[in-house]
């Protein structure tokens, strides 16, 4: 049952990051909720990796591309979130709204 | 395989990411740049990379570095993705508002990066893989989205873009880790089997969640409800060459990586007794039914909802948006079947679309050269000035409704037979209603541009406004320059022409995405 305890606490990461994402209070909290998704899915892959040894070693690296993604993805989602708030001079996502008019 | 044997079969992707490369120190070393250079040189690659991606549409399979998979399928669609970043170049090129300062060579870094990891997002069998193609796409997106950087609607348009994608993505990857424990692997091969078992052995709920997770992905890239939301936001902030890069390129790329996952994934129900899985594959299991009709209604409401949003649109790159949403919705409808002719249908109709969409676009950036306004509105009158152009728009947009001549015709009707052979009638009626509607949303344009009269002074003056109205929402610091409408009239042919033929004969390409689906799903 220790695979089951690895993946609850996934699971949980999951619901949190999607709750911090979907509240929308900043952009700053939508970004962290996204951390929390990748890295609930980081720990399905090592989990499995570890407990399934037949799997080898490409959870463990999946892990590892997994978090270099997180960082590029940081670094243009902050790159834009910081235009934006000079554009708009808020990060609140239901304050910049004027496309749909 | 050698070693320099299998880097021989990945050399179209290594000649984009040369490109890049070039690029990006070509804008530190050459002093006096214009703006025509950068796009030569990434024509040049483009051009080179097509030409090695030809020969291998009659190629046999080949798995490279565990990891690359070279086909005619993946030669495909990587061929569509090289051809429509080509467009997006000259469109940008084209392009009055193209940024004057050093974002023009950004756009060109950016734009080979997203075509990349197009590439490798299509010509792969391992998850991980085409995760990390997925990814490059996307982040290469978000930031051409906002390449203008002092421009207010696209920074909101990047920030939409990049909360709704990550969002997506990150859920698709929790996906993508369910499956890896699942087949104890990335690659979608064995995945497969491991869904076979598990599906034999009743456990249906082990498969729906990580599948219904990994279609959050490709919904968002595909467009479709309920993962939409973005794209009209994004069109509309971004400048029409990127608005059709994402709609064309990035979409159809979307598509045929989805239809590669799910042929793989549920192979032992697809193919029924083809393949020798070791249990269970002939024996259909009651979730593919439940996946079937969830698609189905994912569908049908794209289509509706893309449809009914279109009527009301004045913004024109709004009005593609919500059009190249129901489009989403049609390609959905035939993969929706789970099935070699529904997959078939779908391929066949999104390399059509993808041909007259992006023509469309063409049409539409030259008359907004024209007009400095991006409304429907501004188009008054604009066909009788330009009746090469606006005889284009309108043949393209009859192609997109599907009016009998076109290819969208012989395209649409092939999806219908695909979704009423499954016995999914009310999704084929819904199909022919979402037709009939946007016909109407297409003649608004048609009579916009030609049949409404122009009365000469009011006419002036309007553009004129419409021209001040166009340059304060663009806010861009840069004034713009004339438009350049020759390199804008020879691609607008060229797409013309392809259209043209296929309007003619669908079936050499036919022949050709036949083969290609063939070999994905008995490979």
């Amino acid at each position: 049952m220790e695979l089951g305890a690895y993946l609850a606490v996934s699971a949980v990461l999951f619901v949190l990051g999607m709750a911090m994402a979907a509240a929308r209070r900043s952009l700053i909290y939508v970004l962290m909720g996204l951390e929390l998704i990748l890295n609930a899915a980081n720990i399905n892959l090592v989990a499995f990796a570890r407990f399934k040894p037949e799997i080898g070693l490409d959870g463990q690296i999946g892990a590892i591309f997994v978090i270099i993604l997180a960082a590029a993805e940081a670094a243009i989602g902050l790159a834009i979130v910081l235009n934006v708030y000079s554009r708009f001079g808020t990060i609140r996502p239901d304050d910049i709204d004027e496309l749909r008019q | 395989m050698s070693y320099a044997d299998s880097l021989r079969l990945v050399l179209p992707e290594v000649m984009v990411a040369c490109g890049l490369l070039v690029l990006l120190v070509w804008d530190l070393i050459v002093p006096k740049r214009r703006y025509w250079e950068s796009a030569v040189v990434a024509l040049s690659f483009l051009g080179v990379a097509a030409a090695y991606l030809i020969p291998r549409l009659s190629a046999t399979p080949v798995t490279v570095f565990a990891m690359v998979r070279v086909d005619a399928y993946a030669a495909i669609f990587q061929l569509v993705v090289v051809a429509a970043a080509a467009t997006t170049v000259i469109m940008n090129v084209s392009n009055p508002r193209f940024p004057r300062d050093r974002g023009r060579v950004e756009t060109q870094v950016l734009l080979l990066g997203a075509t990349l990891g197009a590439m490798v997002m299509v010509g792969t069998r391992h998850l991980l893989m085409m995760y990390l193609g997925f990814e490059a796409l996307s982040l290469s997106c978000y930031a051409l989205v906002n390449v203008h950087k002092r421009d207010r609607a696209g920074a909101e348009a990047a920030m939409k873009f990049v909360v709704y994608g990550a969002l997506s993505s990150a859920v698709m990857l929790y996906g993508i880790s369910l499956f890896f424990g699942l087949g104890g692997s990335f690659d979608l091969g064995e995945i497969g089997v491991a869904v076979s078992r598990t599906l034999a052995a009743g456990h249906n709920f082990q498969v729906l969640l990580p599948t219904l997770l990994l279609l959050a992905g490709f919904g968002y890239k595909m467009s479709l409800v309920p993962f939409h939301w973005w794209s009209p936001d994004v069109y509309h902030g971004t400048t029409t060459p990127i608005a059709s890069f994402l709609a064309t390129g990035s979409k159809i790329v979307a598509l045929a990586t989805l239809v590669r996952v799910l042929a793989a994934l549920f192979a032992g129900e697809i193919a029924g007794g083809a393949i020798d899985v070791a249990s269970g594959a002939a024996a259909l299991s009651s979730m593919v039914p439940d996946l079937r009709l969830f698609l189905a209604i994912g569908a049908a409401l794209s289509m509706l909802l893309g449809s009914l949003a279109a009527l009301q649109q004045q913004h024109l790159r709004r009005l593609l948006a919500y059009s190249s949403i129901s489009h989403a919705g049609f390609l959905l409808a035939a993969v929706a079947m789970l099935g070699a002719d529904g997959f078939d249908a779908a391929l066949l109709y999104g390399l059509c679309y993808a041909v007259m969409g992006s023509g469309t676009f063409v049409a539409v950036l030259y008359f907004c050269n024209q007009s400095g306004a991006d409304e429907v509105a501004s188009l008054r009158g604009l066909g009788w000035r330009h009746p090469l152009a606006g005889t284009a728009l309108v043949i393209l947009l009859a192609g997109l409704i599907g009016l009998p001549p076109t290819a969208g015709f012989s395209g649409k009707l092939r999806l219908l037979q695909a979704v009423v052979a499954e016995g999914y009638l009310w999704l084929a009626l819904i199909m022919v209603l979402a037709s009939l509607l946007s016909a109407f949303y297409s003649f608004r344009i048609v009579r916009v541009l030609f049949l409404e009269d122009r009365p000469s002074a009011d006419a002036a003056v309007a553009s004129a406004a419409a021209t001040a109205s166009g340059a304060s929402t663009a806010g861009d610091a840069e004034a713009p320059t004339a438009p350049r409408r020759l390199p804008l009239l020879v691609l607008l042919l060229a797409v013309f022409t392809a259209a043209t033929l296929l309007l003619l004969d669908l079936d050499p390409l036919a022949a050709l995405t036949e083969l290609a689906v063939r070999d994905l799903i008995y490979w």
